[in-house]
């Protein structure tokens, strides 16, 4: 029995295939521009090909929610849960911010997302990664990138190293540098990028302790539920909704946290 | 088994040994997220469709992006009615069938990875449909038209007029130039305060109004012409407005309307007339969102009347946009063992000689 993880929200498109004590199988990332919708589905009956699988084997999805492209995020999203709903399995959401900044695990510091989210913003969060622990200390949201170098040196410790990664990464260190606190910032990875075996690291465990078996009414659970986290308003609709509340509250662009993601991470830690 | 082995060799059971074949649709190239389970093309065992009318009336017509993002929340909702509804699973269906264009790409884009990963999952074939094929097919699902015939497809998207030979190869002959008649609708209808979606607004407004109140602008374009053009009609009508407002007089809403419904239905005659004409043929479907209009409904079934022709107009909720004429048109192809493979993608434009 097997997990699958998927995500197409950034340039990568990205699956890896596991079993339920976290061994990864296989892990394919590709970076075909515009190709995700054409490629994802073949990709995964390669994949299951390759490992001499079926779709039959699997016993759960795990999907990169975002945030990330609109587009992209829905191709995968799209297939995760149809996938879950067709096979009876349930669906696990796991924040592509998260993914991207688990690859960084080994590291000592904090670890830092900034993926460029259009007029001067960021998506990004916080991790902390120390001594094997792993843990979230400000949850993903847009953020205006130019700002948040002050919050983020509140957040550090002194001294302690700040990992970026991410399309806005250079961009970030230029702005942040100047911020008393932060002494060491090192641009790790100057693209956004998600590999889906550090999805399926970050979303096994906690299914692992889930799945208790497609018998106990699993079938197709959180299917119809699964959505992006876009963490940004359609455009029409922010426009809207300013226009609604009078014009009091124009100020910045409303910042969208998304709180269920932090439980999402929960497993990270390893206290 | 490879998908591609696994559906084969279901297609080719299926194919010889069923007395029936039914097919899952998915419809999501625009405002609508729709499911339905089709017998043989032509019988309808179920038909969902998850409306987002309410979703885009505050911005006066469709957001591509909202509309993506509703498509995703409701896709499996939809495919999971439309199978109860049918009282069949997955397993029990012989086919799946999706919209794979033209139309919104982010929409598009929703119902193709669905359907894709529905097939694969299920080890069924795969046809992806054009979208105007459906709408032409959904005549097989309330009336017998067979074609060879003739059709014109009024929506917020299209305006096209299409020949549609016997052996179900589909032929534009003309196509609107600017906007889409269904977009002019919405377009005035926003202009005269009437709300969103145009088409029922206006017809709802004009009712009273009289129709030779302003000669709003026919645009017929050149003499042989079967093209459209609404846009110097939706000008004249704006420009109407401005003046009215500038000289501090009230608006005549309903007579506007008219006019404006009236302008529409003319050319819209007319061109069908010359089409039925031209292609000397003696059915004449009529198709799309607009067909709704009793006003433009009335006024074909006189001139085709005359004419001597047949006019076939869908059910209604067949003609705005529903996944049961996806499964129709799906089944053409079936039965051709036209069959679509997982690197299937949606496109924005998709050209109707290819579908
Ligand atoms: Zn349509």
């Amino acid at each position: 029995m097997a997990l699958l993880a998927i995500d197409t929200a950034t340039t990568t498109l990205s699956l890896a295939l596991g079993d339920r004590a976290g061994h990864v199988l296989a892990a394919w990332t590709t970076r075909v521009a515009r190709m995700h919708a054409t490629l994802l589905n073949p990709l995964i009956d390669e994949m299951l090909a390759a490992l001499n699988m079926d779709l039959s084997d699997l016993e759960g999805v795990i999907a990169g929610v975002g945030p990330g492209s609109y587009t992209g995020v829905r191709i995968g999203v799209t297939a995760a849960k149809t996938l879950a709903f067709a096979l009876g399995i349930p669906v696990l959401p796991v924040s592509s911010l998260a993914a991207a900044a688990y690859s960084l695990r080994c590291c000592t510091g904090l670890v830092v997302p900034v993926w460029d989210a259009r007029r001067g913003a960021v998506y990004t969060a916080v991790y902390r990664s120390q001594h094997g622990h792993f843990s979230q200390l400000a949850a993903d949201a847009r953020r205006d990138l130019a700002a948040f170098g002050e919050t983020l040196s509140t957040i550090a410790d002194d001294g302690e190293t700040v990992y970026l990664l991410g399309d806005s990464a250079l961009q970030a260190q230029r702005e942040w540098q100047e911020q008393s606190g932060l002494t060491r910032i090192i641009v790790y990875g100057e693209t956004t990028e998600v590999r889906a075996e550090d999805l399926f690291a970050l979303g096994c465990e906690r299914f692992a302790q889930r799945l208790p078996g497609r018998e106990e009414g699993s079938h197709g659970e959180n299917a119809n539920a699964l959505v992006p986290r876009y963490l940004q308003l359609a455009e029409a609709e922010a426009r809207w909704l300013q226009k609604e509340r009078g014009s009091e509250d124009d100020g910045p662009e409303r910042t969208i946290i998304s709180p269920d993601d932090r439980s999402g991470h929960r497993s990270c830690h390893a206290d | 088994m490879r998908w591609s082995e696994a559906m084969r060799v279901r297609y080719e059971r299926d194919a010889k040994a069923c007395d029936r074949i039914d097919i899952l649709a998915l419809e999501s190239s625009c405002d609508e997220t729709a499911a339905a389970v089709i017998r043989d093309g032509r019988i309808v065992l179920s038909s969902v469709v998850a409306s987002q009318i309410s979703s885009h009336q505050r911005f006066g017509g469709v957001v591509p992006e909202v509309a993506s993002r509703a498509h995703v929340e409701q896709v499996t909702v939809v495919i999971e009615q439309a199978l109860a509804d049918a009282q069949l699973t997955l397993g029990d269906v012989h086919a799946i069938a999706v919209t794979r264009g033209p139309g919104l790409i982010g929409a598009l884009f929703v119902g193709v990875t669905a359907a894709k990963t529905l097939a694969q999952a299920s080890g069924l074939p795969l046809i992806g449909v054009h979208h105007l094929a459906g709408h032409l097919y959904a005549a097989a699902l309330s009336q017998d038209a067979e074609p060879p015939l003739l059709a014109l497809v009024v929506s917020g998207g299209h305006t096209e007029l299409l020949y549609v030979s016997a052996q179900g190869t589909i032929e534009q002959l003309g196509k609107t130039r600017d906007d889409a008649a269904g977009e002019a609708y919405d377009k005035v209808a926003r202009a005269l305060g009437l709300g969103y979606p145009g088409g029922p607004a206006i017809q709802d407004a004009a009712a009273g109004g009289d129709p030779a109140f302003i000669r709003f602008p026919r645009a017929l374009l050149e003499e042989d012409s079967l093209d459209f053009s609404f846009s110097g009609l939706k000008s004249a009508v704006m420009l109407h407005l401005d003046r009215e407002r500038k000289a501090g007089r009230s608006i005549r809403v309903a007579d506007v309307a008219a006019s404006f419904q009236s302008a529409v239905t003319d050319v819209l005659e007319k061109k069908a007339l010359l089409a039925l004409v031209r292609t000397g043929q003696q059915t004449l479907l009529l198709a799309g969102g607009v067909a709704a209009n009793a006003h433009l409904r009335a006024r074909l079934q006189t001139a085709c009347d005359d004419a001597g022709a047949r006019l076939i107009v869908p059910e209604l909720r067949f003609c705005t946009d529903n996944a049961a004429m996806i499964g129709a048109a799906a089944y053409v192809r079936y039965k051709q063992g036209k069959l679509d493979d997982l690197t299937l993608t949606a496109q924005a434009s998709l050209p109707i000689d290819q579908w």
